[in-house]
């Protein structure tokens, strides 16, 4: 399940899409919008647009990949965009392997590599009424092209 | 001439002020042309064009690449997502 959408997450649909009988490991990111900006300013909301084929087509470039570094793994990637609420889910990424330290791995590879190269952008909201476009300080830490 | 649709997004997009514009450019433009074409319509976009990325019909791609008939191009700022 690779998708985006406009509508709330619920991870369980994903946890349910990459369960399988070989897999005795399910690890779920979930990421929440922050009532704080980094700097510490207050976000009343937040504002989430994509590129919608590609954002898709690099979910999936993205669960090949872990594929190719981890072996079987089962992934599923859903982005949320729109106006979200401070609490509100903005992506979640489910991983079922074997085992809990390969799901625990490739979980966090793809989150890594979502923010790095998924055409997704974040507008912070503040409480004064100023807004700003926020891009990722990328890195995905592991030298893989942001690409 | 070329017929070609321009996606901008996130703060390119509030800059042209909207998301998807058809031009015609000559034949052999590249994907810098049709940039320029964004620039004339909004001239601020000129300090984004260091950070902007592009794609063609999906896929990322250079500034210096030429155009088809009906291409999409995009223009990207960095990326935000998670």
């Amino acid at each position: 399940m690779f998708a985006i959408l406009r509508a709330a997450i619920d991870p369980r649909t994903l946890e349910i899409a990459v369960a399988s009988d070989e897999c005795g490991a399910i690890v779920t990111f979930i990421g929440m919008v922050r009532a704080f900006a980094d700097d510490g300013r207050r976000v009343t909301e937040l504002a989430y647009e994509a590129y919608e084929p590609m954002a898709i087509a690099q979910f999936q470039t993205i669960a090949a990949q872990a594929q190719e570094r981890f072996g079987r793994v089962r992934i599923a990637i859903a982005h949320r965009v729109g106006m979200l609420a401070i609490g509100e889910i903005a992506v979640a990424v489910a991983v079922a392997a074997a085992h809990r330290a390969t799901a625990f791995e490739a979980c966090a590879f793809a989150i890594d590599q979502l923010k790095a190269r998924a055409a997704i952008w974040k507008r912070e909201q503040y409480v004064d009424g100023a807004g700003e476009w926020i891009a990722n300080t990328c890195g995905s830490g592991d030298g893989v092209d942001a690409g | 001439m070329l017929r070609v649709v321009l996606r901008s997004f996130a703060q390119i997009r509030e800059l042209v002020g909207r998301d998807a514009v058809e031009v015609e450019l000559p034949v052999r433009s590249t994907i810098a042309d049709a940039w320029g074409e964004l620039l004339v319509r909004a001239p601020k976009l000129g300090g984004l064009t260091t950070s902007t990325r592009v794609a063609r019909n999906g896929v990322l791609a250079a500034f210096d690449d030429e155009l088809a008939e009906g291409d999409e191009v995009a223009f990207l700022p960095p990326f935000g997502g998670g």
